[in-house]
């Protein structure tokens, strides 16, 4: 069995792009599961066994931060294990298909399949053992990057950095299983045939048209034998598909994670004049006004959706307060006071669905009352929606001129004041804070899905090595070859992009909303033209490196004289 | 007690629909060689690979020492075909990232015994020598001739002393005096060892050396005979 298992290392390790793609892919994943896990396992823990309520405020962020942290890394990591299983299984059925024939001499030898998938999915769970670990030790180092950014963020001081034995144990121990079944499962579903057919790289339904050629000919399409050359492996194709809508929900997740954190910052800031807001303990008149102030009603709200209960802000203002304007989406100023109803926050809109015209079930500091949705305000305060304050001093059962905070562009005497800048700098902290591991994950995510793509493209112009000899030996010259044989690769990964966009954007967003629930940080998705312009241009380098990586190992044979002896290599 | 060592009872093989095998049966003894004779497409490819393993029948069965392997289990077939039974491949079928000697101790290396038993290393020395492959035997198989990477994979089939030993069409891409060398080879090997040995082919001088000839056409067997002249294989009128 060593001369087994020499014989699969040996040959897998001949792939060495694909495998060093496979194992870039794992160690990237690795990285990331472990740089979170070392920035917050020991930290958590020491804050999870402390009384809530003997910790300080900005402990109770950093809390909340490293909880949302596990979250997303549990989220991401899954995902990522998810595709790499998925792509691994192609690779594997590929490589299994091209080595059919060995794979069939090795069952006339007495090895049965069983023994042949074991041994390769040892190699394999010792090739993810050591893809793991260097991303272990990568993680290590790179997670002081997330412990100072902690660090500076909620003023803590000598965060430590530590992970749990089963979480380190984890990933090890079940990728490696995961990778093993795959691999048995593959064998399974592509070696299973008799030994004398696996030995003929053919069987009877070798001759048959597949699916792709069926579909070929079914648009009679103009050039279309390229298009059956090139692309007569169905599975080649699906790991195509797969790597590029997962490049493209990845990269779109990361511009978008980028984008919201610079969206509700401008957010917060347009509409407002004003320089300090002032909150009150109690419940004041107007009489008590103070000149150059806009006095407005705040209260704590829990919205009532379908069962769910959402913690809000409701704000009663007067539209001509001088000091702070709402828009809405199509930039236009909201008259708050001749409102109907309520103006939402577009978080409530986008994650939880409530549209407007929805009457909505509000408890204002316990007491009940139904409301409709009338505006959405682009420009809304965090976990704050909006409704008149005639109305709002009404629900309340005060006067219509009371008022509990007001806006002003100086500090006022009496009550809290808080200097509108300082308020969007520990805004702006904690944007930066919360995603910022969200955004190295993505960027991780973004790296691994072009690696992905390389690997996909890659594997798939190598499955038309034997045509291009075949056509070399016809005596075609080079430009003809590719035009035939690699060009339609290129031009179907393109329209795989294109066809695959609005998935990609659809699977994005519904990824966003989720963390963004799980985190209960609202961030506002965010897609434009120049993110699939990126990623076309991407993709379109990805291609042009992999067409020259393979058309150099082409040559490689050629100049050597050897696409005989590759033709014949049984 | 029988010199039987394999049986084919009305053996039917289809591949899609059509029959490839028709009813064949035959009954084969101990230590013969046989030459299994026709043209492409007439079915003695399809009737190696069932009567060795590599194909089950679509209906009928094959005995093996009177057992009928038809029915055995995945896991029996394999220690059948790792214990009784060796091939010789018309394209050698070398895995090319291993050495020579890697590649035929891998033939016999679920039995181990390359690795433990200095005796039986010995026979090998003495079988590859035989071969006139002793000198090659760290090297890698591109670096050798067709002829000798096909009996590179003779001793492959070989080193685990199996009862019966198939070739397929085995002869069928070397030229004249390499093929000539490899049914001399052949031939010296089941006097040697008793192995039996089935050789497909389509040409008639080789079948002229064997101790019985099978002549299929259509799937079905039009003749089966024994020679009555056998000749030496140095004596075949080669240029066919």
């Amino acid at each position: 069995m060593k001369l087994l298992y020499k014989h699969i290392k040996k040959d897998f390790l001949a792939k060495k792009t694909m495998m060093a793609i496979l194992s870039l892919f794992l160690m990237g994943t690795s990285f990331l599961y472990y740089f979170v896990h070392f920035s917050v396992d020991k930290n958590l823990s020491k804050y999870r066994n402390v009384d809530s309520a003997t910790l300080a405020a900005n402990e109770l962020k950093y809390l909340t931060a490293l909880e949302n942290n596990l979250v997303l890394i549990r989220y991401m990591t899954t995902a990522m294990i998810a595709v790499f299983l998925l792509i691994f299984f192609l690779f594997i059925t590929n490589t299994i298909k091209k080595n059919q024939a060995k794979i069939g001499l090795l069952q006339s030898l007495g090895f049965t399949t069983y023994s042949i998938a074991e041994k390769t999915g040892n190699f394999m769970m010792i090739m993810s053992v050591i893809s793991t670990l260097v991303g272990f030790v990568a993680g290590f180092f790179g997670s002081s990057i997330l412990i100072s950014a902690n660090e500076k963020t909620y003023m803590m001081e000598s965060l430590a950095r530590g992970i749990r034995f089963s979480t380190f144990l984890l990933p090890i121990s079940l990728w490696a299983l995961l990778i093993f079944i795959v691999t048995l499962m593959a064998y399974a579903f592509s070696a299973n045939k008799e030994v004398a057919l696996l030995m003929k790289r053919n069987d009877s339904s070798a001759g048959k048209p597949g699916i792709i050629e069926k579909i070929i000919g079914f648009f009679k399409m103009k050039g279309g034998y390229k298009y059956k050359l090139t692309l007569k492996n169905i599975s080649e194709l699906l790991l195509i598909v797969t790597a590029i809508v997962t490049f493209g929900i990845m990269f779109v997740l990361s511009v978008s994670l980028l984008l919201s954190s610079r969206e509700i910052l401008k957010a917060q800031r347009e509409g407002r004049e004003y320089d300090y807001v002032t909150y009150y303990d109690e419940i004041r008149d107007s009489a008590e006004d103070t000149a150059d102030a806009a006095d407005y009603l705040k209260f704590d709200a829990v919205i009532d959706n379908a069962g769910e209960k959402i913690s809000y802000n409701i704000i009663g203002i007067d539209s001509d307060n001088g000091f702070f304007s709402l828009y809405d989406k199509k930039h236009t100023v909201i008259d708050i006071s001749n409102e109907e109803g309520i103006i939402l926050n577009p978080e409530l809109s986008e994650n939880y669905g409530i549209k407007v015209g929805d009457r909505l079930s509000v408890e204002i500091n316990g007491r009940a009352v139904e409301l409709e949705a009338t505006n959405i305000a682009r420009n809304a305060g965090i976990k704050s929606m909006y409704i008149s304050k005639e109305k709002l001093a009404a629900i309340m059962e005060i006067e219509s001129t009371a008022y509990n905070a007001a806006l002003s562009d100086k500090a006022l005497d009496e009550g809290a004041s808080l200097a509108y800048e300082d308020k969007m700098e520990v805004l702006s902290n904690d944007q930066t804070s919360n995603k910022a591991s969200a955004i190295i994950n993505q960027s991780i995510g973004v790296a691994t899905g072009c690696l992905l793509i390389f690997l996909a493209v890659f594997i798939g112009l190598s499955g038309n090595t034997e045509s291009i000899l075949i056509f070399d030996l016809l005596g075609y010259d080079n430009k003809k070859i590719n035009r035939i044989l690699l060009d339609p690769y290129i031009i179907v990964s393109n329209i795989i992009f294109f066809v695959s966009i609005p998935i990609c954007i659809f699977a994005a967003k519904r990824i966003q909303i989720s963390t963004s629930l799980a985190t209960g940080d609202y961030m506002p998705f965010q897609v434009s033209g120049f993110t699939i312009v990126y990623m076309f241009v991407i993709l379109n380098i990805i291609c042009v490196l992999v067409r020259a990586a393979f058309t150099g190992k082409i040559k490689k044979i050629i100049e050597g004289e050897k696409q005989a002896e590759y033709l014949s290599e049984w | 007690m029988s010199n039987t060592i394999l049986e084919a009872k009305s053996i039917t093989k289809k591949f899609d629909e059509r029959n490839v095998l028709n009813e064949v049966s035959l009954s084969v003894e101990k230590g013969h060689f046989i030459a299994i004779l026709g043209h492409s497409g007439s079915g003695k490819s399809t009737l190696l690979n069932v009567l060795s393993t590599l194909l089950a029948p679509t209906k009928g069965e094959v005995l093996y020492n009177g057992k009928n392997i038809t029915r055995y289990s995945k896991s029996e077939i394999a220690n059948l075909r790792r214990d009784k039974i060796g091939f010789v491949f018309q394209h050698y079928m070398l895995l090319p990232n291993l050495t020579v000697r890697e590649n035929i101790f891998i033939g016999a290396e679920k039995r181990d015994v390359y690795e433990k038993d200095k005796t039986d290393m010995k026979e090998l020395e003495n079988l590859c020598a035989l071969l006139g492959i002793d000198k090659y035997l760290d090297e890698y198989p591109f670096k050798l001739s067709g002829g000798e990477q096909q009996r590179v994979c003779i001793a492959r089939a070989v080193a685990k002393n199996p009862e019966i030993l198939f070739c397929d069409e085995a002869t069928g891409a070397l030229d004249k005096d390499n093929s000539i060398n490899i049914v001399k080879l052949l031939h010296e090997i089941k006097k040697k060892f008793g192995t039996t040995i089935f050789f497909t082919t389509h040409n008639r001088e080789i079948a002229k050396t064997a101790d019985r000839v099978l002549v299929l056409e259509d799937g079905n067997i039009i003749n089966d005979y024994m020679n009555d002249n056998i000749i030496d294989p140095d004596a075949m009128a080669w240029g066919i």
